[in-house]
């Protein structure tokens, strides 16, 4: 089944900044998930670009071109490096090395 | 070629995705879906009601205009197009959203799920998803 794009909804209320969103852990949590989901789907589809959200109530859509899969991979990995999950430490290595 | 602006939004997420992933992010436009143009419509019809609605008030409040048996007309024929269109549950909190959610004080009030927690609707985007989500348990029912 093709992947659904998710929709990223944020609202900043007042004072809020998006230096506030990046920050978020839920966020990061969420973006890093999807990113592993979407590169697994291009990957499959030999796509060139990836879409990974939806934003907001438009029809904007943001994506990675091919050649930003892979650092955007090393980042993540960083990440589950920090949060000891490796498992998916290994899933993204692989991940990796079929690009 | 001039590159098309985005909206701050659109840019503010792209810019902390970019920062969170390390990585330079394309943005693309998706061509609209039926569903797309539906939520356009429904964002403007909610908004166009919101002001006449608050337009009502001000005159009333400010100027001790009553126009309330004049603009009942038109009300009740929009109130009569969204019953047509979503059906009683979901017409009447549309109505809680425009008519109900602010409170004379300016507070916003809130709606309960069935277990009774508080739906608290910000934006006509919460109310847009709302209505989403129940008309997808409502075709589940009906399969």
């Amino acid at each position: 089944m093709a992947r659904q794009v998710p929709v990223f909804r944020v609202v900043l209320d007042r004072g809020v900044t998006f230096d506030d969103v990046e920050q978020n852990p839920e966020i990061q949590a969420a973006v890093m998930s999807e990113l592993i989901d979407a590169v697994r789907d291009g990957i499959k589809r030999r796509r060139r670009n990836i879409s990974l959200f939806q934003i907001n109530d438009s029809n904007y859509i943001v994506g990675l071109d091919k050649k930003q899969w892979k650092p955007s991979l090393e980042s993540a990995l960083k990440y589950y490096e920090i949060k000891e999950e490796y498992t998916t430490c290994s899933e993204i290595v692989k991940l990796i090395n079929s690009l | 070629m001039s590159r098309e602006q985005l909206p701050e939004d659109v840019e503010g997420i792209k810019q902390s995705l970019e920062n969170i992933l390390k990585a330079d992010f394309t943005v693309k436009r998706k061509k609209k879906t039926e569903l797309d143009i539906e939520r356009e419509l429904f964002f403007n019809i909610i908004l166009s009601l919101e002001r006449l609605n608050a337009r009502s008030n001000i005159l009333m409040s400010d100027l001790d205009i009553d126009l309330v048996k004049y603009d009942e007309v038109f009300y009740d024929a929009i109130d009569k197009l969204l019953l047509l269109k979503y059906g009683k549950e979901i017409s009447e909190i549309i109505f809680f959203y425009v008519y109900d959610r602010i409170d004379p004080d300016g507070n916003i009030t809130y709606l309960s799920d069935t277990a009774g927690n508080p739906v608290i609707l910000e934006t006509i985007g919460d109310l847009w998803y709302l209505i989403q989500n129940i008309k997808g348990v409502m075709e589940k029912k009906n399969k």
